[in-house]
């Protein structure tokens, strides 16, 4: 071997970790390295991976992934999250074009906010990442309380997460599908536990099962962005309604 | 010769008439108020000149015309009509057609020199025939006595009466009409005399018939479809039989015929058909063994199949980016109406919360996979059924139960034209195997019956000899669509379609057509990443789209998609002829060159010798050539040579102008005996029961005007001097005794 190619082989190996591909056919949260804190719920994906992997139907990887936003094209599993509390900067045009052919060839985008009551600079950064990446959307609306996102495998009636700033999630839907969504309540803040399985954060309401639907509300996310919007098919609405009435 | 009378021409409207009239009484009066001191001797000769001379004003400005005419007495004339309609191609006893009968009698009365025309109709009339009229081809027209009748008594007003000749069959209004509205309608129109004559074989004994099918000319594939047909019965008492339904030559269904005290019965059939294009469906009814006629027992309907969805059924074994990728498809085709069933939850997979609860069902979106729903009840409605990445033997509990289910799938696809596509992923690899199943035995790859190794390398497609023309790999772009894992082991079925490889030589698609259907092996669960990749490479990303639409249009067996393919076209102008392009292509679809084929034209009755035509195919192995038929009816255009025969699909069609008209063929003296009877004339059930002077006819109503004479008066030469004497002698009376 000579030595330019062990050096490249060496700086593959080093930056394997980092990368953390999985296969092509397992599922894989992506987060995406945008804004200062991108990194600040990590360890939220990976208890949300274990309950995945635990509760349902789909082959996935116990490990999220992270990607920069030139990296978005090569990403296996196109759910990515951008995650944070402050401000972050807009892409760059052929950034915002690789995002959008991802997220138009299925992949599902989902920004969680994690700053404090009253503090919106986060959610107007994703207003203006979003109106480069669909300049054709005039913005994120609220998503009803039938979308398919409450329904597509838990029954929910909102979105809950560690705070409660709102009661609904804010969405950018193109035709049938909502390719991108926005959580007002630290959804990930409410999941991320210690590797000794100790709770991070605690919730502003409630308790254990108030965290229980975050979690419920994440594998819905999940289930949205595989199944669209499978359960509005003609078989389960009468279905789903009536257990929401029991 | 008639008398000569006067015309005068009105000056204008009537009140025009009375102010002159009125004016020259006002100047009569006057005159005769200003003689009221003369002699009553002068004053009438005066008056009267006076009168006589504004009488002879009024008149001339009148505009008198002595007319005279001489007219000659019409003589009677016959209009003899012959039915050319599709019925009167009906044989009769001597071999020959009621309409051939019908002619041979015209001929008789043409050619005892009676002064009739001929005339023919079906939908309408024809221009007379000629004094040597002719039978020609009959088109398969449907009848229309009301139509026909109106158009000659509007159009001919010198017939004193019509001799009609016909098998009595009428689809037009005159059959929905009653007794008096058919009078209302005659008198209307002035007819006269209408003679009939019943052309065919009136039968007597007993008799089973259908006597008519109700049938849509169009309906969809795997949506229900009605026929009803109504039995008539006559001279057998408590007869009990059943009514058959056939598709080609295979019944389809049977139903037991309840008569009612008319001897009437009517049977519904309700059926799915499974294939598009036009098909033929034969109801029969058997013959009883006292019965003469036996034509009569049997009617066919030929209704189009088309399409206006397709029925996926999907179900899926994990929810994975590929599932999601071939649901966007489906949704985004209108034309596919997708019924999904993914498993999204095992028994291994627990529910409990964080919270450490169990979580109830009742707060959950799932319900139980309804095996026995999906394939006792439903299975063969679908045109499609999509395993994907799905261990089927996972989900069938019962051992007996798998079996038999996976039995049924396997019988959906060799006898109800069924598409089973089969995509294999790390679920099917490691679940129990599809190879241990009936189904096995359609599929183009059998999964081993152990666990087979799932490999994650990539790999890139190679097209076999049968892969690089197929239309389902039509925009395949072996750069971008690469297959991101497979299964291996697989074994390849020896009637199987092989159309891609990977470089190893295994098999990442094969197809195979197996009995009546087709199924599908795609050897991977990434085809949604082809989306992604095309995009992230520039191009559309349509050929992720393209393959799985052909795909769905190979499975559903498209026509669109046959390696050999015949499309007729047919004119109304001319109801016999048809046109035929034919497009030939080996088994790998590769155009045939050069090629010479026979396609033929058959009758379904087997009465008329079929047609055949060779033709010699162009460099896009397209070919044109054209029938005529030699009589109406159901015909079927194949091609005759192998392998053409196989790889095509005949195609079926009626060559005529109407079907209903050939449907009964039973003869109706009832509304020959109603228009006779409505106008006075005579019913006969033999065209040879009439001689000429034996038919009813009506009063000469018009005359022919020979010559007629005109004088206009104010013309006359004399008629100035007779003015200037009437006012030259009272001008003299009056001077005779001095007046004014």
């Amino acid at each position: 071997m000579k030595r330019r190619d062990f050096v490249i082989a060496a700086a593959g190996l080093m930056a394997a970790p980092l990368m953390a591909k999985g296969r092509a056919d397992r599922f894989q949260y992506c987060l995406l390295r945008v804004g200062p804190d991108w990194n600040g719920r990590a360890r939220a994906l990976v208890k949300l991976s274990f309950e995945v992997q635990k509760r349902c139907n789909i082959p996935i990887e116990p490990n999220s992934r992270s990607a920069g936003l030139e990296q978005v094209g090569e990403v296996d599993s196109p759910f990515f999250i951008i995650s944070g509390g402050g401000a972050f900067p807009p892409p760059k045009p052929e950034e915002a074009q690789l995002l959008r052919l991802s997220l138009m060839s299925g992949g599902l985008l989902l920004f969680d906010d994690a700053s404090p009551p009253g503090e919106d600079r986060f959610f107007t950064s994703a207003t203006a990442f979003m109106k480069k990446v669909y300049p054709e959307l005039p913005g994120p609306s609220p998503l009803p309380n039938d979308h398919a996102i409450y329904q597509s495998y838990y029954l929910l009636k909102e979105p809950r997460g560690r705070s409660n700033k709102k009661d609904y999630m804010d969405g950018w839907t193109l035709g049938r599908r909502t390719s991108a969504l926005f959580s007002h309540n630290d959804l990930l803040g409410a999941m991320e536990a210690d590797p000794l399985g100790n709770w991070v954060n605690n919730m502003e309401i409630g308790g254990g099962f108030r965290r229980e639907l975050c979690f419920r509300l994440g594998i819905n996310l999940t289930y949205y962005a595989l199944t669209i919007n499978y359960k509005k098919d003609r078989a389960f609405p009468p279905i789903i309604e009536r257990r929401r009435r029991q | 010769m008639t008398a000569p009378r006067v015309e005068f021409t009105p000056l204008g409207p009537l009140w025009v008439e009375l102010l002159v009239f009125g004016l020259a009484l006002a100047v009569f009066a006057f005159s005769v108020y200003a003689t009221k001191y003369q002699p009553t001797s002068l004053r009438l000769a005066v008056s009267g000149l006076r009168g006589l001379l504004l009488l002879f004003a009024l008149a001339l400005i009148h505009n008198p015309v002595f007319t005279r005419q001489t007219i000659a007495p019409v003589e009677p004339r016959l209009a003899v009509l012959v039915d050319r309609s599709g019925s009167m191609g009906a044989e009769t006893d001597g071999g020959r057609s009621r309409y051939e009968v019908a002619f041979d009698a015209v001929r008789k009365l043409v050619g005892g020199g009676e002064n009739m025309d001929v005339f023919e109709f079906d939908q309408g009339l024809s221009e007379p025939l000629g004094v040597s009229p002719q039978p020609r081809k009959l088109s398969g027209a449907e009848t229309d006595f009301y139509g026909s009748l109106t158009q000659l008594f509007t159009e001919h007003s010198e017939y004193s009466g019509v001799l009609m000749l016909s098998d009595g069959h009428d689809l037009g209004r005159f059959s929905q009409m009653s007794l008096e509205e058919t009078k209302r309608w005659l008198e209307r129109l002035n007819a006269p005399p209408i003679n009939t004559a019943l052309i065919g074989n009136q039968l007597q004994g007993p008799e089973v018939a259908i006597h008519s099918i109700d049938a849509p000319s169009f309906s969809f594939v795997r949506a229900p479809l009605r026929l009803r047909a109504t039995v008539i019965v006559r001279n057998l008492d408590g007869y009990n039989t059943q009514v058959q339904l056939l598709e080609g030559e295979k019944v389809i269904q049977v139903k037991d015929l309840t008569l009612d005290e008319q001897g009437f019965g009517s049977v519904e059939f309700e059926f799915y058909p499974e294939e598009t294009g036009e098909q033929l469906y034969t109801i029969q009814v058997p013959a009883h063994h006292l019965e003469a006629n036996v034509e009569n027992n049997t009617q066919q309907a030929l209704v189009e199949i088309g399409r206006d969805k397709i029925n996926v059924l999907h179900i899926a074994g994990s929810i994975t980016w590929d599932l999601q990728g071939l649901r966007a498809m489906f949704e985004r085709n209108p034309m596919v109406d997708l019924t999904a069933f993914y498993i999204m939850r095992t028994r291994e997979h627990i529910q409990q919360g964080v919270d450490s609860r169990m979580i109830p069902p009742e707060e959950m979106a799932l319900v139980p996979f309804p095996t026995e729903e999906i394939f006792d009840r439903q299975l063969f409605g679908f045109d499609v059924v999509v395993f994907h990445d799905f261990d089927a033997g996972t989900y069938v509990t019962d051992s007996y139960q798998a079996r038999r289910l996976m039995q049924k799938l396997r019988e959906y696809v060799t006898e109800h034209r069924g598409g089973f596509v089969v995509i294999g992923g790390p679920r099917s690899a490691a679940g129990p195997s599809l190879g241990i199943t009936p189904v096995a035995g359609v599929l183009p790859l059998t999964p081993p019956v152990h666990r087979a190794p799932y490999d994650d390398d990539i790999m890139k497609p190679n097209f076999t000899g049968s892969g690089a023309m197929h239309p389902i790999l039509r925009n395949f772009d072996r750069e971008i669509q690469t297959f991101s894992g497979a299964m291996n082991a697989l074994a390849e079925n020896k009637e199987a379609n092989v159309l891609i490889r990977d470089e190893n030589d295994r098999p990442l698609l094969a197809t195979l057509e197996i009995g009546n259907g087709r199924t599908l092996f795609l050897n991977t669960s990434s085809s949604w990443q082809w989306r992604r990749d095309a995009l992230a490479a520039g191009s559309t990303g349509e050929g992720y789209y393209d393959f799985w639409d052909q795909a769905l249009k190979w499975m559903i067996q498209d026509p669109s998609l046959n390696q050999v393919r015949l499309t007729t076209v047919k004119t109304t102008g001319n109801p016999l002829a048809v046109e035929v392009d034919a497009l030939l292509r080996d088994e790998n679809y590769r155009p045939a060159r050069s090629q010479r084929a026979t396609l033929r034209l058959s009758a379904f009755s087997g009465k008329v010798a079929p047609l055949e035509q060779t033709v010699v195919t162009d460099s896009k192995g397209s070919a044109r050539t054209a029938f005529q038929a030699e009589a109406p009816g159901y015909y079927r255009v194949e091609i005759v040579e192998e392998p053409w025969r196989t790889l095509s699909k005949p195609v079926t069609l009626f060559l005529g102008g109407s079907q209903d008209e050939l449907r009964n063929l039973d003869l109706a003296p009832e509304t020959l005996q109603r228009l006779s009877s409505a106008t006075a004339g005579k019913f006969a059930v033999s065209a040879t029961a009439f001689e000429p002077e034996s038919l009813a006819m009506g009063q000469v109503q018009q005359r022919t005007i020979v010559e007629t004479n005109r004088l206009k008066l104010r013309h006359l030469l004399w008629c100035l001097p007779l003015l200037l004497l009437i006012v030259g002698l009272e001008w003299a009376m009056r001077r005779s005794r001095h007046l004014a």
